[in-house]
């Protein structure tokens, strides 16, 4: 972890930089009780819509409650829809993908369903599946999960159709070890880093659906803050109250891009053959440069 | 390449059906009784009990399944409970603001995207790559309706340019028509510009690395050209893939961006829809725009085989 997090500052630092604005967005959610912050729900109605001021760095809504503490306060829900719509999806699609690469007989019906599962555009799936479930954090979980683990489901097959075939998994079989045993510690803990980057995305993509789905008021509902629902609650004031709408939308944006920039770091940095063969292109191609000089730009 | 398409076309078969399934269970996860939860709470038992029969509910649930794939087959998604109309006439009432918009924004991410894309990847590496990539992050990261909402607030409120929300027909003019549908478009474009340029960038990378792009270089081939002829070309093959995901990625993002800009498209029709409970509308909006991705998707495919003469099947 720590000679991770050093190589992440040396040879990436904007991704450096996102786990640090991770960080402290997960700490505000975390100790949003304890900082000094007026309560989320206190309304106050002599102060509706005012701009941005010392009392109210973010200005304040409709009822005039502090927007700079619900945007807080939002990060605490859309965060843990996130790491549950990560959670669910990762375990589902481990288990999925698992099964199908290395059962032969599972894998041809299952991918029919993953396949068909991923004709669906995401989002829609998800509006349809909050529809029919009822609305509320859990069942929004269930959505978007069920949205998202056929995606990680094919990456997990891949992995282990591939570590099917290694010597050391065959070694394994040939000395008996049960399937139990040779899924988890052979395959699984090989295929560890694609499965890490992946769940990366999924949050961040759990965090634009929950997004989508609040805006539309298919998420967590009022007086509970979310993201979605406090820009929900302040379109209508885009002209009077601007501020309203900006900082729920750069909550979501800074937590989003954070964690697309840590998923391509890791990704990167976890990859010596992708980082390898960077190199070997980035060499080559300066060798063809000095044999074949560019001609001069027009 | 006959054989090949027909393979593909069977291999739907399988896909629609589990398209099909997932669709009609959706009304079937309905915490409760369907027809009760329809009708809402006051409804008499009366009432109910016809209902469930009107739908079908009363029978086994396979047999439901094979009546109403049937009827879907047939082009017949039943009728909507609220609007009192089938569901093909409500959904092609509200078709042609939908299309309009994906087609434009389509139109507007390709544009943006594939020269930027290219130049990005000519230009590996540099600070103008580095810009480049944030912006396709940051295209990713951003939530369609947000965007939108900055656009009316920069565009229509502050500079007057364009209105903030509504829909023109075309019938009553293309000027304003492409109007009020300028900044819907650019809001969904942002997103699927950014996806498709990172594919263009990669496909010219591979593509600038391959012999014939250093033969046409040691012949003295002038560098525009190089691009635009031998790499452009090939480089667009990969692009092409894209494209069909980023069709359907924007049908579905528009049930969002309508909502932000009251466009009277098949996506507000879906959302309004989940509000009165009418579950026929919802099903078949689903049902219609998985068809269209499953559809465009196996074009493309069917279109990448013919792009590239190496591809034989």
């Amino acid at each position: 972890m720590e000679h991770f997090l050093r190589a992440l500052v040396r040879r990436r630092p904007i991704a450096a930089a996102a786990v640090a604005v991770l960080a402290v967005i997960v700490l505000a959610a975390v100790l949003a009780p304890v900082l000094a912050l007026p309560a989320p729900d206190r309304f106050d109605m002599s102060a509706r819509l005012a701009p941005p001021s010392l009392a109210h760095p973010f200005g304040t809504d409709n009822f005039g409650r502090d927007v700079l503490s619900r945007v807080v306060y939002s990060a605490r829900v859309s965060l843990l829809i996130g790491l549950g719509v990560m959670v669910v999806s990762t375990a589902a699609g481990t288990l999925a993908g698992l099964a199908a690469g290395y059962y032969r007989r599972i894998d041809g019906p299952a991918m029919r369903v993953l396949d068909g599962l991923m004709s669906f555009p995401a989002i829609l799936l998800a509006i349809a599946l909050v529809a029919a479930l009822g609305v509320g954090a859990r069942n929004e979980i269930i959505a978007i999960a069920l949205v998202y683990f056929p995606r990680t489901a094919r990456i997990v097959r891949a992995s282990t159709l591939t570590l099917k075939q290694r010597a050391f998994v065959e070694a394994a079989v040939a000395l008996g070890e049960g399937d139990r045993r040779i899924l988890t510690v052979h395959i699984l803990r090989n295929a560890l880093t694609p499965l890490i980057v992946q769940s990366t995305f999924v949050f961040a993509e759990a965090i634009l659906a929950d997004a989508a789905l609040s805006f539309l008021g298919l998420g967590v509902r009022p007086p509970t803050p979310t993201w979605g629902n406090m820009l929900d609650d302040a379109h209508i004031y885009i002209e009077t109250a601007p501020w309203f709408v900006v900082f729920p939308g750069v909550a979501i944006v800074l937590t989003v891009l954070s964690l697309n920039l840590v998923g391509d770091a890791v990704r990167d940095l976890a990859d010596p053959y992708a980082v390898a063969g960077r190199r070997a292109r980035a060499a080559r191609d300066r060798r063809l440069s000095r044999a074949v000089p560019k001609p001069a730009q027009e | 390449m006959a054989r090949y398409a027909a393979g593909r076309v069977l291999a739907l078969v399988p896909v629609l059906l589990i398209v099909g399934v997932t669709v009609f269970l959706l009304i079937h996860l309905i915490p409760g009784d369907p027809a009760s939860v329809i009708l809402g709470p006051e409804a008499t038992d009366t009432q109910v009990a016809q209902l469930r029969a009107a739908l079908g509910l009363d029978r086994p649930l396979y047999v439901q399944f094979v009546v109403w794939f049937g009827r879907v087959v047939h082009g017949d998604l039943g009728d909507s409970i609220f609007l009192r109309q089938t569901v093909t006439r409500a959904i092609w009432d509200h078709l042609s603001p939908t299309a309009s918009l994906t087609a434009l924004a389509e139109a507007l991410a390709l544009a943006v995207a594939i020269p930027s894309g290219i130049l990005a990847a000519w230009k590996r590496d540099t600070r103008y790559d580095q810009i480049f990539m944030m912006l396709v992050l940051l295209g990713v990261s951003i939530p369609s309706f947000w965007t939108g909402l900055n656009l009316i607030a920069l565009f229509a409120v502050a500079l007057r340019l364009f209105p903030v929300a509504g829909y023109v027909s075309p019938a009553h003019g293309v000027g304003p028509w492409l109007g009020s549908l300028v900044l819907p478009a650019a809001a969904l474009a942002f997103t699927q510009a950014g996806l498709i340029a990172r594919m263009a960038r990669d496909s010219t990378i591979d593509v600038l690395a391959e012999d014939y792009i250093r033969t046409a270089r040691s012949k003295g081939v002038r560098e525009p050209r190089v691009l635009a002829r031998h790499a452009f070309r090939n480089a667009l093959i990969p692009t092409v893939t894209v494209v069909g995901t980023s069709l359907a990625n924007l049908l579905s993002g528009a049930v969002i961006v309508e909502t932000v800009f009251v466009l009277p498209g098949i996506g507000n029709l879906a959302v309004q829809s989940i509000s009165r409970r009418d579950y026929p509308v919802i099903e078949g909006v689903v049902l219609l725009v998985a068809l269209v991705y499953v559809i465009v998707n196996l074009a493309v495919d069917l279109l990448y085989a013919a792009l590239d003469p190496r591809i034989t099947y």
